[in-house]
């Protein structure tokens, strides 16, 4: 628990800091008039619907305290959210949809609600799956966001189709509205190189599921997917250069494990 | 060639193929102008690196590196499919942190076994390894040296071990981490068939009825296998039942008609219970049985295969130590083992030494064995969910016994629930049993199939025999006949064989513990996370008088623990061939070379080799406990006078005497074969012969003849061919064994012929004991055993309440050594997470995604807690995957194994988990 | 780049009113086409993937077309490059 806490210590004293530098500005960009949030800048649980949320948000960024896992950010300055808004994006740190709604509970304004009694009922936002790219759709045995999702089963199902030809079942994943609570953990897990599964707010894709739809691909064809190697996430990039590759990493001490060793 | 060009170039590329794939007909000149664009991209064969299931891929190179991966359309076990792991194939090589030098312990520029690693020279690297291995060799002899290898090395890799280990320094102390695996049911297909390996092949999912799923998360561990079982079922819903037999739900009863979730262990009282109705529903093919089976059983007592002592115990594992020599026995045990009074007493295990002892009964005895599993009992005793009635359960049980009990066709798979089980091999032979009676074995849609969890756990652990008690194709150490026709292969002295079977995984890692074994190589093989009971052997590696070489890709928790880290090159850097679990043996050229001073394991061994003459290990070697015809006791004879007149010199090296031969030289590299490939083995070793080649063919010659006959190597590499399935008799490949018009081996009129030439004469006697020790040959049969129901040893108790099962998961390949180097990977599952029922986590205080402490008699660690999972877990139990080093699972596992086949229990081991 | 090898399949009788159509279409080059069954190979070239995903929306509005299926896909800029860079973290 040590390393968490001292993360989350960490992230907190980051975050108030984002705060205090706000307020200077917040009453600026309020007296300006309203900024749009992104599609994917998703609301914390209990929100009010997006024109309501925007107006009767304080910005007093105690639901960004709140957050155990360092979810919610308050947005700044040229942000994907009206200045001072709490949001997150799924794909960097999705939400873990606590039992007890810490950020909700906390929120003095009503923006959030403050009694928001399940959070399996938050509608935070709703799954897209872009069957095109989605690696399960063209015929892989992925399926990872069936996994990753804390409501498998009824947010996401699989069908799974017959492909007679080719011996082999098709797993496909299929988000179910009515059950899907935009947390966004499908998203953040999703291995293709852009999601291929987008939690977007629920108001982005309501009554617009027609543009999203795809005919059934071809079952005639066997599905050829080529593995590109020549790009890599940038984000695992090393720190610093080493004599030999490893060096660093054999010259620690035993990982963490050691203290529970009788 | 301008880019434009060059561009347009792959756009007819992608036109031709597009239009290729869908059926439409490609204009010659289309072909043609595709076939320039791929002047830069080279696509060729391969196989994937993960799990057994053994899918065929085609790889696309271009300026020396893999750039593309897709799978093979005309590969039969996947027709173009991958699962994630296999589209990652690419990716596995190009992680940053690679180990490109070898890294040694240093301190004043000189080997100090409590230096800090720097990287060396692989001279200084070999010329320390090659100290160390003498000081030890010296003073223990080959006894105190092992080599730890793996299920997925090469075939080639498998070979050159354990030749140089078993002929070269005369040391059994070889043996592969399939030992943790597929030990259990390799024993069990010894003991039943005489031979090793399934029957049956991938295509009898298309043609099954009933598919029995014995402990095995197929849609997580074999996903592409899954999706044609899958298919099969949707493809007749009403038909085809698919039925998963399991200790906790996952992701396979998706799809199952029923899910039986049983309690660990009583496992074998269902399949006792099945085989009793077998008998009571008059459904014995009693044809068959009178025809090409005999029925046996062995003793009871057999321990748990712990250490005998608790001398190296931590003082919270004692209790569970001493029950190695004496448990009580419960009262379910003392029913199904009739002997009812019994029950609550202690019972010494005097079996343990000769668990694999076993003997001709009656029919009569066997119906009488079974009595006791009646339906009433075994529903008592096997129900593994609390919140599930008896009743519920009872029906359940029928079903399953109904849906085994068929005219139609029956297909039974299992993995590691039935195989890492500490009776491990009973069960695998209940299995065979159920299906024996019906004669349901061996044929199309008909079969007990043991699946594979490794690329080439049959290819090189248990063809070639890297096990410290196998020779090549199924021929054993302990065997006078088998030594001597191996010393003809190799052409060896007599007498240079050890015949002591040596260490399996387990015993080697205590070794380093209780100081028999100082010089351990490990190579593939992350043991010192994945063995059970990890922490005695992480401590151990570092007493000053042991050396450990780990031969590894990537940085690893056993080289951490390790003296040396040699840099080895990986799957599609070198040639090679891996095995499959339906005997189908499929090769790839090399493709790209090995970053930096990486170097292929072959070449590593060889090289090594190069450092020995015959004059320091065919000289007379120390060997304790040695008594065996031919040889004097406690040593292994001198004999280099008789290698003196076979040609050899006493300065003959490993390297000339066993691998460098006058025959294997004439096979000449470069080979037409090779279609412009590299080979970095033949070029860093720069004798010019073909070293893959050279010695694929000698290992061939084991198997000609004897039931296991592969294809010529050229024969692989035919353009058409995706794979072997051996044996491969006048070019045709065995697609069922042991049937007739199926297998080459079986004569016209034999309807079916069990072949195996191991244990075919056994004593006779009673259900208890043998009566009469003169062995009775069984030639051409079966047995069919009678195993019974036994607890396991570390039954939950008030202070460790839970029963821990580890295992993996989708995402990520053992311990992850080269899946968590995928980012996506790493991204979709980034830490191991221990699954729980809800109201367990509840009743702790534990909420979903808490972190709380888990905690056995062996060690304890920090887990998330999930509650969501698609594992979900009966109350009482808990999962955990291993692959995750921060949590390092199997540290809290105990290493009780199966006392026959000497393979680890990862499912049984009692845990406390308390918030934090 | 980004280029895809995708099926078209026109309604019957339209196969080459609707190619003519999907040729006009910007990143699109039509290669081959089968009247009998209606199929349609395309090619399309876009700079990202996101743009590809448009495009094949495109596609699919043309009048005629009844299904638009992905077959091949190639993305690199450069395949010289190579690849790397993956340390992973081991501890929480």
């Amino acid at each position: 628990m040590k390393e968490i806490n001292r993360r989350q210590f960490i992230v907190r004293t980051a975050q108030m800091a984002g705060v205090a530098a706000c307020i200077g500005v917040v009453w600026q960009t309020m007296v300006r008039g309203e900024a749009r949030a992104a599609a994917n800048a998703l609301r914390p649980p209990g929100a009010l619907p997006e024109t309501d949320f925007a107006a009767q948000c304080l910005k007093c960024g105690q639901c960004v305290r709140a957050c155990p896992y360092g979810t919610l950010s308050l947005s700044s300055f040229s942000d994907v959210a009206p200045v001072g808004t709490p949001y997150f994006m799924a794909r960097n740190i999705p939400c873990e949809m606590c039992v007890d709604i810490p950020c909700a509970r906390v929120c003095p304004s009503g923006a959030l609600d403050a009694k928001f009694p399940d959070i399996e009922k938050a509608r935070m936002g709703i799954a897209v799956i872009d069957e095109e790219n989605c690696l399960s759709w063209l015929g892989l045995r992925c399926e990872i966001c069936h996994r990753v999702c804390p409501l498998s089963n009824k947010a996401i199902t699989l069908n799974i189709v017959e492909r007679g030809s080719s011996k082999h079942a098709k797993f496909e994943p299929v988000v179910h509205s009515e059950a899907c609570t935009g947390c966004g953990k499908c998203e953040k897990a999703c291995p293709t190189e852009q999601a291929a599964i987008r939690v977007l707010r629920p108001e982005f894709v309501k009554g617009k599921l027609g543009e999203h739809y795809r005919p059934a691909v071809d079952g005639h064809f066997q599905t050829q997917t080529i593995q590109n190697n020549t790009d890599i996430a940038p984000e695992y990039k090393p720190t610093h250069k080493q004599k030999a590759p490893g060096l660093e990493y054999f010259n620690q001490e035993l990982p963490e494990g050691k203290e529970g060793r009788p | 060639m301008t880019s434009l060009s060059r561009r347009e170039f792959i756009k007819t590329s992608i036109a031709a193929t597009t239009a290729a794939t869908v059926g439409l007909p490609v204009t010659k000149a289309a072909l043609a102008q595709a076939k320039a664009a791929e002047a830069g991209w080279k696509w060729d064969k391969g196989v994937c690196r993960f799990c057994g299931t053994g899918c065929g891929e085609q790889i696309a190179t271009f300026n020396g590196k893999i750039v593309a991966i897709k799978g093979d359309d005309d590969a039969p076990v996947n027709r173009g499919l991958n699962c994630i792991k296999g589209y990652f194939n690419g990716r596995i090589l190009y992680g940053e942190d690679r180990l490109t030098k070898p890294l040694m312990r240093m301190k004043d520029g000189k080997f100090d076994k409590n230096g800090d690693f720097a990287p060396v020279s692989w001279e200084q690297a070999f010329d320390e390894m090659e100290r160390q291995f003498k000081r030890v060799y010296k003073e223990k002899g080959p006894a105190g040296v092992a080599m730890l290898t793996s299920g997925q090395s090469l075939i080639q890799e498998g070979y050159v071990a354990a030749k140089l280990m078993k002929a070269g320094f005369r040391s059994n102390n070889i043996d592969p981490n399939a030992r943790l695996c597929m030990a259990s049911a390799v024993v069990a297909f010894i003991q039943t068939f005489g031979i090793d390996e399934p029957a049956n092949n991938y295509s009898d999912i298309e043609q099954a009825d009933t598919m029995v799923l014995w402990g095995a998360n197929m849609a997580e561990a074999h996903p592409i296998l899954w999706s044609r079982v899958t298919d099969r079922k949707l493809s007749n819903k009403k038909d085809i039942k698919v039925i998963n037999v399991t200790t906790y739900s996952n992701m396979c009863s998706s799809i199952a008609d029923l899910e039986v979730i049983f309690k660990p262990n009583t496992d074998l009282a269902i399949l006792n219970y099945i085989n009793r109705e077998i008998i009571e529903r008059n459904a014995v093919n009693t044809d068959f049985v009178n025809k090409h089976c005999v029925f046996a059983t062995g003793p009871y007592d057999i321990g748990y295969g712990m250490r005998p002592t608790d001398k190296f115990a931590f003082e919270a594992e004692k209790d569970t130590q001493k029950k190695q020599l004496v448990n009580k026995l419960d009262k379910y045990e003392a029913i199904a083992q009739r002997r009812p009074d019994m029950a609550g007493k202690d019972i010494e295990h005097k079996a343990a030494a000769t668990a694999g002892a076993h003997w001709h009964i009656t029919f009569d005895d066997y119906k009488k064995a079974l009595e006791p599993y009646t339906l009433d009992f075994v529903a008592e005793l096997a129900k593994g969910d609390p919140d599930e009635s008896v009743a519920d359960f009872k029906k359940k049980l029928q079903q399953l016994a109904d849906a085994c009990i068929t005219k139609g066709n029956l297909m039974s798979f299992w993995t590691m629930g039935m195989n890492q089980h500490v009776r491990g091999v009973w069960v695998n032979e209940l299995v065979y049993a159920m299906h024996l009676l019906q004669g349901k074995h061996g044929l199309p849609g008909n079969g007990a199939f043991s699946l594979t969890g490794q690329p080439s756990a049959c290819g090189t652990a248990r063809e070639v025999g890297t096990f410290a008690h196998r020779l090549p194709a199924d021929l054993l150490v302990d065997n006078a006949k088998h030594r001597e026709f191996t010393a003809k292969q190799w052409n060896l002295p007599a007498n240079t064989l050890n015949p002591k079977i040596g260490t399996p995984i387990m015993v080697a890692l205590r070794g380093l513990e209780d100081g028999s074994v100082n010089f351990v190589w490990t190579q593939t093989v992350n043991l010192f996370q994945s063995t059970p009971n990890s922490n005695h052997w992480l401590k151990a590696a570092r007493k000053p008088e042991n050396f450990l070489v780990v031969s590894d890709s990537y940085p690893t928790l056993s080289g951490k623990v390790a003296d040396l880290i040699l840099p080895t090159a990986m799957i599609f850097e070198k040639w090679g061939a891996y095995g499959n679990a339906e005997r189908r043996t499929q090769v790839w050229r090399q493709q790209v070379e090995a970053p930096g001073e990486a170097r292929s394991d072959v070449w590593i061994m060889l090289q090594f080799a190069k450092r020995f003459k015959l004059k320091e290990v065919w000289g007379e070697q120390p060997l304790a406990g040695l008594k065996e015809d031919g040889y004097p006791e406690n040593k292994l004879p001198n004999v280099l006078e008789e290698a003196k007149k076979m040609g050899y010199t006493e300065d003959t090296t490993l390297y000339d005497a066993l691998f460098a031969t006058a025959a294997n030289k004439k096979v000449a590299w470069p080979d037409p074969i090779a279609k412009g490939a590299k080979n970095s083995t033949v070029d860093f070793l720069g004798d010019g012969w073909f070293v893959e080649k050279a010695l694929f063919e000698e290992y061939r010659q084991f198997t000609v003849g004897h039931q296991h006959d592969l294809a010529p190597f050229d024969k692989y590499y035919d353009d058409k061919v995706r794979g072997l399935c051996w044996p491969i008799v006048d070019g045709k490949e065995t697609h069922w064994r042991f049937s007739e018009g199926h297998d080459p081996y079986v004569k016209a009129g034999e309807g079916f012929n069990f072949y195996g030439p191991l244990m075919k004469a056994i004593p006779s006697g009673n259900l208890d004991k043998v009566t009469d020790p003169t062995p009775k040959p069984l030639p051409g049969k079966a047995k069919i055993f009678y195993r019974p129901y036994a607890a396991f040893p570390e039954q939950p108790d008030s202070n460790y309440d839970l029963l821990l099962v580890t295992g993996r998961i989708l995402e990520h390949w053992h311990t992850g050594t080269m899946t968590r180097r995928v980012p996506e990977l790493h991204k979709a599952a980034p830490t191991s997470v221990l699954c729980m029922h809800p109201a367990d986590a509840q009743k702790r205080g534990i909420k979903h995604n808490d972190v709380a402490m888990v905690e056995s008699r062996r060690g304890k660690v920090k887990m998330v807690i999930d509650t969501k999972s698609s594992n979900k877990m009966p109350k009482g139990s808990v999962f955990a995957a291993f692959f995750d080093e921060a949590v390092q699972t199997n540290q809290l596992v105990l290493d009780a194994a199966d006392p026959i086949s000497a393979e680890p229990d990862f499912k049984k081991s009692a845990v406390k988990v308390t918030k934090i | 780049m980004n280029l895809s090898g995708i099926l078209v399949v026109a309604a019957p009788g339209r196969c080459e009113e609707v190619a003519e159509a999907l040729a006009a279409l910007p990143g699109i080059e039509v290669y081959q086409k089968d009247p009998a069954s209606g199929k349609i190979v395309v090619v399309q070239e876009a700079p990202t993937i996101e743009n590809e995903a448009d495009g094949a929306r495109a596609l699919q509005k043309v009048p005629g077309v009844v299904s638009v299926s992905m077959v091949y896909h190639y993305f690199a800029e450069d395949p010289t490059l190579g690849a790397s860079s993956v340390t992973v973290p081991t501890s929480h």
